[in-house]
């Protein structure tokens, strides 16, 4: 399956990927050999076949609505992040 | 006659108020310091799991059933994808092709004129966090993600400003009486996105819309529509093509401006979430759900003035806070004095606190005389504090009305003896001397008297001077 610049171009910026030019060409064949594994799977007949949502047989996994754990601390929950003031810290953002 | 028409569908965010978020067990209300309400699901942190909250898909039914959905037997959760910096794992969890419910519709009036508005659809999802910008830059907070949301998409069966303002108010006043949410614009508990297209009067076709996001009032929904709606007539009228876009209402200029999100941005690459399993709602389930949906507001109102024979304006004191109305109307099958019922409710601030129990039982004390009008306030405070039952409050305060009539009998004579001017006044046809007298008679008997029994008894003893 080919892919065409334009669909390259769409799928970095889908990714927020910056693709140097030299990169493209070898990019795009390893996604094309990709997506020809997955195309194995047309041969399949899968016509009166009810879609599947899900593949562990299992439905309604609910919780009831009341709080049970303790809450983290947030030093803890932040510890992985750049923070500032309890705010986690990101370039500047035009709203 | 206008040569244009505007096409205009209403997408609506609002907050269910459940006590917890949609897949994790944090808080689900306002306010806290920034990311003291989250937790590594909400906040997207890898290995974690979300798991369903079971009301906020019993919320979601209940309110699709109040707006005239089907509700489905099979639903599941999908991944949006996108980047964005108050979206922590860079997906949504919401809904694609399989939503909780669809097919409604709410009826409005504008100006008499009755109106159908159709609802495509309703489904839930995750609310985002929130960005905070400061003179550094930006920052994220990330109490509100996971805070469980429905959407709310309408039918692009609205023509006007005024009909999108109706349909906002009734979809208001329907999601608050059946109890699933506040529906607080001002504190973005409800949020709208206007898409809007316009066409030459007659024609049945769709074309190009844009989309109006971030509206926080009724009043600037209304401006934005009628200022995009100009702005599309213009560049209709100039020949100018119009683009599919997301726009923004600045209420400063009346104006609505592009926001310039680039193009392809809107491709959400949706898939079935791997994390989250179908829900299935059996028949029981959806008679379940059933059984909880209110009478409509205008049914409820009629109910309290005909049946009940409330004035009008107790009537809507009471059927403004839904869980008043519902606490009055569980109280009210308890009574023989709805009318007292209701004034003793509407006279508390607080009174959804109260269980219907006691409501009852204070208005079946205070219309047998047990207590006189003014007991159950100083009961109601004496039973906040101490939780006790009312019988034994009654006692405690020493709050029973002097039904005793021999004791009523001798301060009456005393009354009588000790005031001859109003006597004689009274006997000089002053009628309203009595009222000193009565003074007296409430006075010696610490207000425990019956007003009522009082006065005929002390006009009864005046007739035979
Ligand atoms: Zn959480």
């Amino acid at each position: 399956m080919e892919l065409d610049a334009k669909t390259m171009e769409t799928l970095a910026w889908l990714s927020r990927l910056d693709i140097p030019q030299e990169e493209e060409a070898p990019l795009s064949a390893s996604i094309a050999e990709m997506l020809s594994f997955f195309q194995q799977l047309s041969a399949l007949d899968t016509a009166g076949v009810e879609p599947t949502a899900h593949i562990a047989p299992l439905e309604n996994v609910l919780r009831e609505d009341e709080p049970f754990s303790p809450r983290l601390d947030r030093d803890l929950l932040l510890s992985g992040t750049e923070s500032e003031d309890g705010l986690i810290t990101l370039p500047k953002v035009i709203g | 006659m206008a040569k244009y028409e505007s096409v205009i569908g209403l997408e609506v965010h609002i907050e269910l108020r459940t006590k917890t978020k949609i897949f994790c067990d944090c808080p689900a209300d306002h306010g806290g310091d920034p990311n003291t309400r989250c937790c590594p699901v909400c906040m997207g942190m890898p290995g974690t799991l979300p798991v369903l909250n079971k009301r906020v898909v019993e919320f979601a039914a209940r309110a699709g059933m109040m707006l005239n959905c089907e509700i489905a037997h099979f639903s599941k959760m999908d991944r949006k994808n996108y980047f964005y910096p108050d979206l922590p794992k860079a997906y949504q969890i919401s809904q694609l092709d399989h939503p909780l419910c669809e097919h409604g519709y709410i009826d409005i009036n504008v100006n008499g004129e009755e109106k159908r508005i159709g609802i495509t659809r309703i489904h839930i999802e995750e609310d985002a966090g929130k960005l905070v910008h400061t003179d550094g830059g930006s920052g994220a907070d990330c109490n509100r993600c996971g805070v469980p949301l429905i959407e709310i998409v309408s039918e692009p069966d609205i023509r006007t400003a005024a009909q999108a303002k109706a349909y906002l108010e009734r979809l208001r006043e329907l999601i608050r009486w059946v109890g699933v949410s506040d529906c607080q614009m001002e504190t973005g508990s409800m949020r709208c996105d206007v898409n809007l297209s316009i066409r030459p009067v007659g024609d049945t076709n769709l074309y190009t819309r844009t989309e109006i996001k971030n509206l926080n009032s009724l009043k600037h929904i209304a401006a934005a529509i009628d200022a995009e709606k100009a702005r599309q007539i213009d560049e209709t009228e100039a020949g100018r093509a119009l683009v599919q876009e997301t726009r923004r209402y600045d209420p400063e200029k009346d104006k609505t401006y592009s926001m310039r999100v680039k193009e392809n941005a809107n491709d959400y690459r949706y898939f079935p979430d791997p994390d989250l399993v179908p829900i299935i709602l059996t028949d029981e389930d959806h008679a379940r759900f059933r059984a909880m949906i209110p009478d409509l507001p205008e049914e409820r109102l009629a109910k309290y003035v005909n049946e009940l024979k409330l004035p009008e304006a107790t009537a809507k004191s009471l059927c403004d806070e839904p869980a008043l109305a519902n606490l009055y109307s569980a109280a009210a099958e308890q009574v023989q004095q709805p009318k007292l019922l209701a004034n003793l409710m509407l006279a508390d601030a607080d009174a959804v606190q109260i269980p219907a129990e006691i409501w009852a039982e204070l208005t079946n004390l205070c219309a047998a005389n047990k207590i006189n009008r003014s007991a159950p306030a100083k009961l109601l405070e004496a039973y906040r504090e101490s939780g006790k039952d009312i019988p034994a409050l009654v006692q405690e305060l020493g709050l029973e009305q002097v039904q005793d009539t021999g004791l009523l009998n001798s301060i009456a004579d005393e009354v009588i003896a000790a005031n001859p001017k109003a006597v004689a006044d009274y006997k000089a046809g002053k009628e309203a001397a009595i009222k000193a007298l009565m003074g007296q008679v409430m006075k010696r008997t610490k207000g425990a008297a019956n007003p009522q029994e009082a006065t005929a008894l002390l006009k009864e003893k005046l007739a035979k001077l």
